[in-house]
């Protein structure tokens, strides 16, 4: 293989280094391909990247075959010119393109005879496929091939690179829409809310909710998704989201719950939520619970002791959708105090569940919901925890 | 750091998993891989022992779950024994006590 020509290699650095920072893959993939189509003397260059959830690759850009952009084209890992390229991590130079080499009727639709490919690679990865074609029968060199990997090698890195701060951009949006929404404002009722994703990450999968529907029935909602971070966090927006939709449909929690259990379990496979859901009308003195392997929320009324809430507690989301969930009655006076959280509070490795319960019990007092929240988190977080952590709190001031 | 250990022993089907330690987040994993495994391959099915475990959370209880569901799907045993006092407090805590089959 002989030495590709160094004027040559230095345009084509020199076009990835500067703009790097500058544009996004698309428009640095369409000028990347409009240099190599010089370099290599051909009609046509595209780059396709790998989608890993589908295991296909996608035509991202193209110059002189703008169709396979734009016509969609995802060719599957195996298959055909480009296909077998990614599969096998090895270039590939054609010099026949009929319904036999290539897969992709673009390709001979549009009149390409020739064509050199090689695969990009990224820690050994195949992250894409990288092409040329022309449209007269000169089949491409060793040269070119030498020039096409060189070229590879600077395109697979200033991918994985722009799609590293992509991803960490749409992951901060992300994290900003899963943040749980504002407390509702309502006559005769304080809330206040406290919520800690555990890493000190932005977002978990734990949540609280709360809301008042047209006919001011208020709902009142903490949850957990099994595991921590960004998927626990995307599964628990699609719970939270499913139950709100589940209340407009029906009034009992144990109903909601219910429902969205059946969702729970065909939509979102091998996953484990808990929750706890409470509902009340005008007055708000008597609130109908429901729980799915959550913790029980506790209540105060003033100058007495809490109390945790006796319910029935069914098994979590996800595990048996055919349960029958029951819900119980509970009282709230004037004065006093619900309060929702989720395990994170409490749970910790080395002392029994049943002490911490107990120690919470004790913090809990039909206070100010900032000053309650304030109490509670103090006594019961400490720097010991690895699980996110949310509590909600409600008082009744009529 | 968990002291967790799995250690499969074919004493006349069902298997039998022995479970130590603390069965959390870095664990769940390995118990859910090693427990399917197990299902897959006895022809009875499945006896997780958790006779020694110290600790058992979300995770943990979200992988005894899947390995409950998959024994189902192939109409094979799944049984937990030798619950400690605490992880029997657990599963009545999350509603999973009639979930699973004990002894």
């Amino acid at each position: 293989m002989s030495e590709p020509d160094p004027l040559q290699l230095q345009e084509l650095l020199a076009l990835t280094d500067t703009s790097l920072t500058e544009l996004d893959v698309d428009d640095l993939l369409g000028q990347l391909l409009t240099r190599i189509r010089t370099i290599v003397d051909a009609d046509t260059a595209a780059v396709l990247l790998r989608d890993p959830d589908s295991n296909l690759l996608v035509a991202r850009a193209a110059r002189g075959l703008e169709e396979e952009v734009r016509e969609g084209v995802r060719i599957p890992i195996g298959r055909g010119f480009a296909g077998t390229i990614a599969a096998t991590k090895k270039p590939v130079i054609l010099d026949r393109v009929d319904t036999t080499t290539v897969a992709n009727p673009i390709l001979w639709e549009t009149g390409i005879r020739t064509m050199l490919g090689v695969p990009l690679l990224s820690d050994d990865e195949v992250v894409g496929v990288l092409h040329v074609g022309r449209f007269v029968a000169r089949r491409f060199t060793d040269d070119d091939l030498a020039l096409m990997e060189l070229a590879a090698q600077h395109v697979s890195t200033a991918v994985a690179t722009r799609r590293l701060a992509i991803e960490a951009a749409a992951a901060k949006v992300m994290e900003r829409s899963l943040q749980p929404s504002r407390l509702p404002s309502v006559p005769h009722l304080e809330f206040a809310a406290r919520y800690v994703p555990s890493e000190r990450r932005a977002i978990g999968g734990d949540w609280y909710d709360a809301f008042v529907l047209p006919d001011k029935r208020l709902w009142v909602v903490t949850g957990d998704v099994a595991g921590h971070g960004l998927h626990a966090a995307l599964v628990m927006g699609r719970v939270k989201s499913a139950l709100r939709a589940y209340t407009l449909v029906a009034d009992d929690p144990a109903r909601v719950l219910e429902l969205t259990d059946r969702k729970v379990h065909f939509f979102e496979v091998g996953m484990m939520i808990t929750v706890v859901a409470a509902t009340a009308t005008p007055p708000y003195d008597t609130f109908r619970v429901a729980s799915a392997g959550h913790l029980p929320p506790l209540v105060a009324g003033a100058g007495r002791p809490a109390e945790f809430v006796t319910l029935p507690v069914g098994p979590p989301l996800g595990v048996e959708p055919e349960s029958d969930r029951s819900a119980a009655d509970v009282a709230l006076p004037s004065e006093a105090v619900l309060l929702l959280y989720t395990d994170g509070l409490v749970e910790r490795r080395l002392v029994p569940l049943q002490d911490r319960l107990e120690q919470l019990r004790r913090a809990v007092t039909a206070d100010d919901p900032e000053n309650l929240c304030h109490t509670v988190m103090h006594r019961l977080v400490d720097a010991d925890i690895d699980d996110d952590v949310a509590v909600l709190a409600i008082r009744r001031t009529a | 750091m968990t002291d967790f250990r799995i250690s499969v022993a074919d004493e006349g089907g069902p298997s039998t998993l022995r479970v130590s330690g603390e069965v959390d987040l870095a664990v769940a994993d390995e118990l859910r891989q090693v427990g399917l495994s197990c299902i897959e391959s006895d022809d009875v099915g499945l006896r997780v022992d958790l006779g020694d475990v110290t600790f058992i959370d979300s995770t943990g209880l979200g992988a005894l779950v899947q390995l409950r569901s998959a024994a189902r799907d192939k109409s094979k045993l799944l049984q937990l024994v030798n619950l400690p006092d605490e992880v029997t407090r657990m599963l009545q805590l999350t509603g999973l006590t009639g979930t699973f089959e004990t002894a």
